[in-house]
């Protein structure tokens, strides 16, 4: 397949990355899953009613599953529901993981995630990253409150155009972990971004202020964020239609291009 | 500025709208001089498209000239005469260096929301649902361009406006849908649907060197059209029995290659019809796939079945056994309209085709919702309406 050629452009990707606006509001995600409830609970009602051969018992599994898939709006909730099966009232804990291709060669990207100073500027929830030393560093997120929380984290591995991981230093309010990885692809013309994070609350009871912010770190905003890094990379511009005209209200936006920018 | 705006189903109205504004460095404004509405349009006015919302501005067909250009919009500048491809393409992703723009990575702000759909987001399309990005169209007077360093193409002198139109999407989609079928010496081609993009397909399918094409459709005025203008021969699904008249008029090998150029809202008659219009009523299910049933069973062994028509969600009983005791190949998609541009502009150019005879209405855009309606019914011959700001 024809590969076409691309002009250096860190610093224009980098420029481009220091304008993205940080959001204020946590963004709410009432998704528009109301195809597959509506279809979902048609098709369960259907089954119920006829209720008399296998196929409909088929129907109303079917029609189940559908509005479910609907009310639970993909795998975030899922991950709530696994969260209370699993909460034992201490050890209540994010991972997040998120995974894409940027159709850049690696070490612009390596070079800038080495660079932790950029990554609240990736990543929504991270308010601030501040170099201690050489291997130690100051986080600080944001909670929906607007309360910030801050601890210490470590790099622990660290190879270049690999991997960046990094880890709380003892003693923290919440225990974090986390890893970059990087990988060519296509003869070195695209990376591949393989990200992980976990965040653990300390043992013992959950302070108000951890227990809000582990439930507002979501893996679905994290690959929003990505994309977003992704799109600066390699189109020099986030994609919007934040201003343009519509008949609604002066310059209003849809509802739905607001549920996660 | 005017716009023709989505209300809901059957509701379109012509709007005052402020007027766009360029929100991005590869952002252009085009003054659109001629829209068209798409037979794709007609989905979103009977309401089968989801994720549509009310003052939505519609329409993905135009042409028209430039104003006003982004920082980064090097090779257009104030007054050139453009036409705009459907799909809105970065240029820089994988997907655009493969000449697949119509999966572009990075131009849906909404790609989370076709992840949830499809499991990978395809590329943003002008006036086509929010899943597709929410873009305002081009049904206006005036019309934003996101990466116009890439879309936007200037029309060469010697092609009309009209003619350029027809190149944002309806010739290359027909023009894409015979390339990928991959005709070798003495193929026979079948195509459903005689619309614009049937039509295109056609004659798509000569120029790629096709052997005989064999046009289906109902309504009287298209098979003519099919027949004199494109060159086809043609059946009638209301009078013929279409697997037998296949049957026997490719001497009982069936159709090496079948484009079914219908999408969502086929029309078949018969019992599956009105089975497939109750579930997509109740969104149950999102097509009335009965051209595509058809074009699969029809199909020679070892077969190419593309499918340029529109299909959204969920479909029933698709006769898969027959496809793959046959063997065949399924084609599909949105069209990557950049990769054929400059082709079809020479050949438009060069007389070998113009695209223009497919049009018959040409009305100013205040009388939009009316031409809306006249082409859903298919009243008074209505097989392309123009419109003029």
């Amino acid at each position: 397949m024809p590969r076409h050629p691309h002009t250096p452009m860190t610093l224009e990707g980098e420029r481009a990355l220091r304008r993205v606006p940080h959001e204020d509001e946590d963004p709410g995600l009432e998704v528009v899953r109301w195809g597959s409830i509506l279809g979902g609970s048609a098709l369960l009602a259907y089954g119920f009613l006829r209720r008399n051969r296998i196929t409909d018992l088929l129907y109303m599994g079917a029609g189940a599953a559908l509005a479910y898939r609907g009310i639970s709006r993909s795998r975030l909730v899922d991950r709530s529901f696994k969260r209370l099966a699993l909460h034992t009232g201490t050890t209540d804990s994010v991972e997040i993981a998120a995974s894409l291709t940027i159709e850049r060669p690696v070490d612009e990207i390596y070079s800038f995630w080495q660079d932790l100073d950029n990554l609240p500027i990736v990543l929504r929830h991270v308010d601030t990253v501040e170099r201690m030393d050489e291997r130690t560093s100051r986080w600080t997120v944001r909670l929906p409150t607007g309360v910030h929380l801050s601890w210490r984290a470590e790099i622990v591995d660290e190879r270049q155009n690999e991997l960046i991981a990094w880890q709380s230093v003892q003693g923290s309010d919440i225990y974090n972990e986390g890893f970059v990885s990087f990988r060519p692809v296509f003869d070195g013309e695209a990376t591949e971004l393989h990200v992980r994070i976990l965040y653990r609350p300390p043992a013992g009871k959950v302070g108000a202020r951890i227990a809000s912010f582990l439930q507002s770190v979501q893996d679905l905003y994290v690959r929003e964020d990505l994309r977003s890094f992704k799109q600066l990379m390699e189109a020099g511009e986030m994609p919007t239609t934040r201003g343009q005209p519509s008949a609604r209200s002066h310059r209003q936006n849809g509802r739905m291009d607001q549920l996660m920018h | 500025m005017k716009a023709i705006c989505w209300f809901g189903k059957e509701d379109i109205r012509v709007e005052d709208v402020p007027d766009p504004e360029i929100l991005n460095p590869r952002d252009a404004i085009v003054q659109v001089s001629r829209t068209a509405i798409c037979g794709s349009d007609l989905h979103l006015y009977d309401g089968y498209i989801p994720t549509m919302e009310r003052g939505d501005i519609l329409g993905h067909e135009f042409v028209g000239t430039i104003v006003e250009v982004g920082q980064e919009v090097q090779n257009l500048s104030a007054g050139d005469r453009v036409v705009v491809p459907f799909p809105i393409a970065c240029g820089r992703c994988h997907y655009c260096g493969d000449q697949s723009h119509a999966l572009c990575d990075n131009s849906n702000p909404n790609a989370w929301m076709a992840e949830q759909a499809f499991g990978y987001s395809p590329a943003g399309i002008f006036g086509y649902s929010h899943l597709y990005g929410g873009y305002a169209g081009g049904q206006a007077e005036y019309v934003r361009v996101p990466f116009a360093d890439v879309g936007p193409t200037i029309i060469p002198d010697g092609v009309t406006d009209e003619q350029a139109l027809m190149l944002a999407d309806v010739f290359p989609t027909g023009y894409q849908a015979a390339d990928v079928a991959g005709f070798e010496p003495g193929s026979v081609v079948a195509v459903w649907g005689c619309g614009p993009v049937g039509l295109f397909a056609i004659k798509s399918a000569y120029l790629l060197g096709a052997h005989r094409v064999i046009a289906i459709d109902h309504l009287p005025e298209r098979l003519d059209k099919a027949r004199s203008q494109a060159g086809a021969e043609v059946l009638n699904f209301e009078e013929d029995p279409i697997l037998d008249a296949l049957r026997e008029l490719t001497g009982g090998r069936g159709p090496d290659v079948c484009i079914e150029a219908v999408g969502m809202e086929a029309h078949g008659g018969g019992i599956t019809d009105w089975y497939d219009k109750a579930k997509q009523t109740l969104r149950l299910e999102s097509g009335r796939p009965h051209a595509l049933r058809q074009a699969i069973m029809a199909c020679g062994k070892g077969g190419t079945v593309v499918i340029p028509g529109v299909f959204g969600g969920l479909l029933d009983k698709i006769p898969m056994g027959a496809a793959f005791s046959k063997g065949l190949t399924f084609k599909m998609g949105q069209t990557h309209v950049h990769r054929y541009m400059d082709t079809l502009l020479d050949t438009v150019k060069n007389g070998d085709v113009d695209p223009a005879f497919i049009i018959s209405h040409r009305v100013p855009l205040i009388e939009g919702p009316a031409a809306y309606r006249m082409f859903q019914h298919k009243t008074d011959n209505c097989l392309k309406v123009v419109m003029t700001t």
